[in-house]
């Protein structure tokens, strides 16, 4: 019984080139997971990667392939396994051992599998081997299959990543899309026609309808033997390959051989795109040229630093990747609200746009985000300086489900900005304020009753703001993970005593110059946040030695604590140092101007935690007088927001 | 640790410390499925793959159990090649043949480890190469007609230019 388990498995492994029926039947069948555990999972995935409209969408048999005896030589194991296990009775007919394919991976074994599988579990699967001369080389079926195999790799992904437990994905037929041809098809010059292509969608649809009959036999044509080893990989393995590949190698694969060219063409390689390692002095014509090969397969694209970026490329891209989700517009500071314009018009799926240091955007970018991409999520407008109320009123009313919200550096934003955002979009759960210096308690504190979900907000440099901010973000926010408030000089000890309180889960928290703080904010913070990993205290001149033993006695001390930068704290001494020795997960210390640390000390706590790292600043010789003047403030890399 | 017998495509048993044998989601699966986990003498046939490979497979999972498992969040992360712990690169310095075995093997047992190792791996193999030093290093013929491969290069020029 158990043999034939693994015969079973075999042959599917063999099957790689085997198409679509026997998914088709499990399409059609549309209550097919009932013997095969929960295929559900999978499903979404699926959905996630197929673009629903537009010319490119070849989803239906993206879906196919996936679950074909060709990609999902490991899935389609693992189904086997598991059907085998579970109706071990009717399995043990279909078994047809053939070692011989261990070699020949990608064997042309057409896999008949689930064809009719219901509920009633009845996997009455059977495999038919091919005699082996021709099992080893199948090619060219593999070429007209693999166009429309897009998205086969997610989907492959998804596979192997839940293997057990989601061993066939569901899938979905869309049969509209099925009828458009495949993007990567249409553009890779000759290799399969699309009528071809067509032809055979055309004959799962109708298998996936009769859930009955292999139809892809008529492709496996026998082709010839070579030496060629790597084409022993079955294609959703060479798509992994070309995973991990940029954009100017997927080019040249294009460029190997009729079946790498279909393969590096396919949408599923061309998902995401990060130009920011290719060439930072990108031109439209690349735009261009990237928004044709991918049209709606494309979902992320970083443009992040590629100034020479302009609306006219933007316009290009919005007009072909209708389903982009992903888009990083950081420092392209050609552009301007022409941009948002196409953006909006075309790209409603867009659920996080960075336009961070985009100067030229102005109120009327937020209002087209608003009208066109309702799913707008996350929106970086940091340092877009002419940004005020009037757009965040805009975007606010719009983009309802609005989570991430930066805006670092815009000094219009003001308090009714603010008020906007929380009175229109309660989910919002990263905030980030930084020197939008007039905001007041007035607006933070609407915030925090109306957004209950808020996990990370920093309002640095908002020094109007007093500690009732504190106290109704500990009223009404215990979410709150990180705080950023460096430079907010009216917070108190009483602020934080509230915060303590009621923040259980804070884990970074930068309180630089907060200047009125003492030791029994850290007593506070060292009883009521026991994950705290990060915590900055620079410049906060009354800190002792005792606010640094209350916190490595804290709840947080032994196992959490990884960061504690305490520069420019002129009273702490050696002894903070002995101190910490109990801080077992201590990564990295700041110590810049301490003038009271004295080099043996650190020498002591680098012997007990053999892997921190000390920052500090030793002048030469004796340590200088006490010096009142500036020195050049170390320059703090590690913003958390 | 309880053991179980795996047995490869010629036959040979391999005695296998039952945690290592289960980095394979395929061997996970039918032990847990068949219920075999607790009988010492039962073989788990694995006739896709051959002693050799096999050998080498089990020392890679050998080598790398107390690795954590990868996440969802892992798949979706940006990839990168660069990675490859130098252990690891001693272990896949070995000719094509065996190193596309290593992949279909990874891929039959469901190994994700070692199937994005040998994929990464293959994909070094490619990068900074011109078409024609891939054909090359993958003895691949070139089937585009002249015509066409003209037509393939214009189509892909424009990733070039610097």
């Amino acid at each position: 019984m158990f043999a034939s388990t693994v015969e079973t498995g075999v042959m599917e492994v063999g099957g790689t080139s085997a198409t679509s029926s026997s998914n088709t039947s499990n399409n059609g069948g549309s209550g097919s997971g009932g013997g095969n555990s929960n295929s559900g999972g999978a499903g979404g995935s699926i959905e996630l990667l197929c673009p629903p409209s537009g010319s490119s969408s070849i989803s239906g048999s993206a879906s196919f392939s996936s679950n074909s005896g060709a990609s999902g030589s490991s899935s389609q194991t693992h189904s086997t396994a598991i059907s085998s296990a579970t109706d071990r009775s009717n399995n043990n007919g279909n078994s047809n051992h053939n070692p011989s394919l261990q070699l020949n991976g990608n064997g042309g074994s057409n896999t008949r599998q689930h064809s009719s599988s219901s509920s009633s579990g009845s996997n009455s699967s059977s495999n038919m081997s091919p005699p082996p001369s021709s099992s080893n080389n199948n090619n060219h079926s593999s070429n007209i299959i693999s166009g429309f195999c897009s998205t086969i790799w997610r989907s492959a992904t998804f596979g192997s990543a839940t293997p057990v437990i989601n061993p066939l994905p569901a899938v979905h037929i869309n049969p509209k899309s099925m009828e458009s041809s495949s993007d990567s098809c249409s553009l890779s010059s000759s290799t399969t026609p699309d009528v071809c292509l067509a032809d055979q969608q055309r004959n799962m649809a109708s298998g996936a309808q009769e859930q009955t009959e292999d139809q892809s036999q008529t492709f496996l044509g026998a082709t010839e033997l070579d030496d060629e080893l790597i084409k022993q990989l079955p294609k959703e393995v060479l798509l992994r390959v070309f995973s991990y590949l940029d954009v100017v190698s997927l080019c040249r694969c294009a460029q190997v051989c009729k079946y790498w060219n279909v393969l590096a063409l396919d949408g599923s390689s061309w998902q995401k795109i990060n130009l920011f390692d290719f060439q930072r002095d990108i031109e439209g014509p690349v735009i261009e040229n990237i928004s044709q090969r991918c049209r709606g397969f494309l979902k992320s694209l970083s443009l992040r630093g590629c100034q020479s970026v302009g609306d006219q490329s933007v316009r290009t891209l919005a007009n072909h990747c209708h389903n982009i989700e992903h888009l990083d517009l950081s420092d392209c500071k050609k552009i301007t609200d022409i941009s948002t314009q196409s953006i909006s018009r075309y790209c409603s799926k867009l659920t996080a746009i960075n336009l961070h240091s985009c100067s030229n955007i102005t109120d009327n970018s937020l209002k087209y985000l608003s009208d066109g991409c309702p799913n707008l999520m996350e929106i970086n407008v940091s340092w877009c300086h002419l940004i005020s109320e009037n757009g965040v009123e805009a975007l606010a009313r719009g983009c309802v489900k609005l989570r991430k919200f930066s805006s670092k550096g815009c000094k219009q934003i003001n308090d009714n900005a603010i008020m906007c955002l929380a009175k229109y979009c309660p989910d919002l759960m990263v905030l980030n304020l930084h020197s939008c210096e007039t905001i007041t308690d007035s607006s933070i504190r609407q915030l925090a009753a109306n957004c209950h979900k808020l996990q990370k907000l920093c309002v640095s440099k908002c020094a109007d703001l007093t500690d009732l901010t504190l106290l109704s973000l500990s009223q009404h926010n215990q979410l709150l993970n990180t705080l950023e408030v460096s430079g907010c000089r009216n917070f108190t000890d009483i602020g934080f005593q509230a915060l303590g309180r009621n923040c259980k889960y804070l884990e970074r928290m930068d309180l630089e110059e907060c200047s009125q703080i003492t030791d029994l904010t850290l007593a506070h913070l060292a009883t009521g946040c026991p994950s705290l990993e990060k915590l900055t205290l620079s410049h906060c001149e009354l800190i002792t030695d005792d606010g640094i033993r209350h916190l490595t006695t804290g709840s947080c001390a032994a196992e959490i604590l990884s960061v504690l930068e305490l520069d420019n704290c002129p009273l702490i001494t050696d002894r903070t140092l002995e101190h910490l020795v109990s801080c077992h997960n201590l990564q990295r210390i700041e110590l810049f101007d301490c003038q009271l640390i004295t080099r043996t000390a650190i020498r002591k706590l680098k012997n007990h935690l053999p892997n921190i790292k000390v920052h500090a600043y030793f002048a030469p010789g004796t340590p200088p007088a006490v010096t009142s003047g500036h020195r050049p403030r170390y320059c703090r890399c590690c913003e958390i927001l | 640790m309880p053991s179980i017998k795996l047995q490869s495509s010629d036959e040979e048993i391999f005695d296998t410390d039952i945690q290592i044998a289960k980095c394979s989601g395929t061997i996970k699966t039918m032990l847990e499925d068949c219920g075999m986990e607790d009988d010492e003498n039962a073989i788990v046939p694995l006739p896709n793959v051959n002693s050799t490979i096999l050998r080498k497979v089990l020392t890679w999972a050998h080598y790398h159990k107390d690795d954590p498992q990868p996440t969802e969040d892992d798949e979706s992360k940006e990839k990168r090649t660069d990675d490859i712990i130098s252990w690891d690169a001693d272990f896949l310095k070995v000719d094509q043949g065996t190193l596309f075995e290593l992949i279909l093997a990874a891929n039959y047992l469901d190994i994700k480890g070692l199937l994005e190792l040998t994929c990464k791996t293959v994909a070094n193999m490619i990068k900074g190469k011109t078409p024609e030093e891939i054909r090359k290093t993958f003895n691949i013929k070139k089937d585009f007609t002249p015509a066409e491969e003209e037509q393939v290069r214009k189509e892909n020029e424009w990733c070039e230019e610097k």
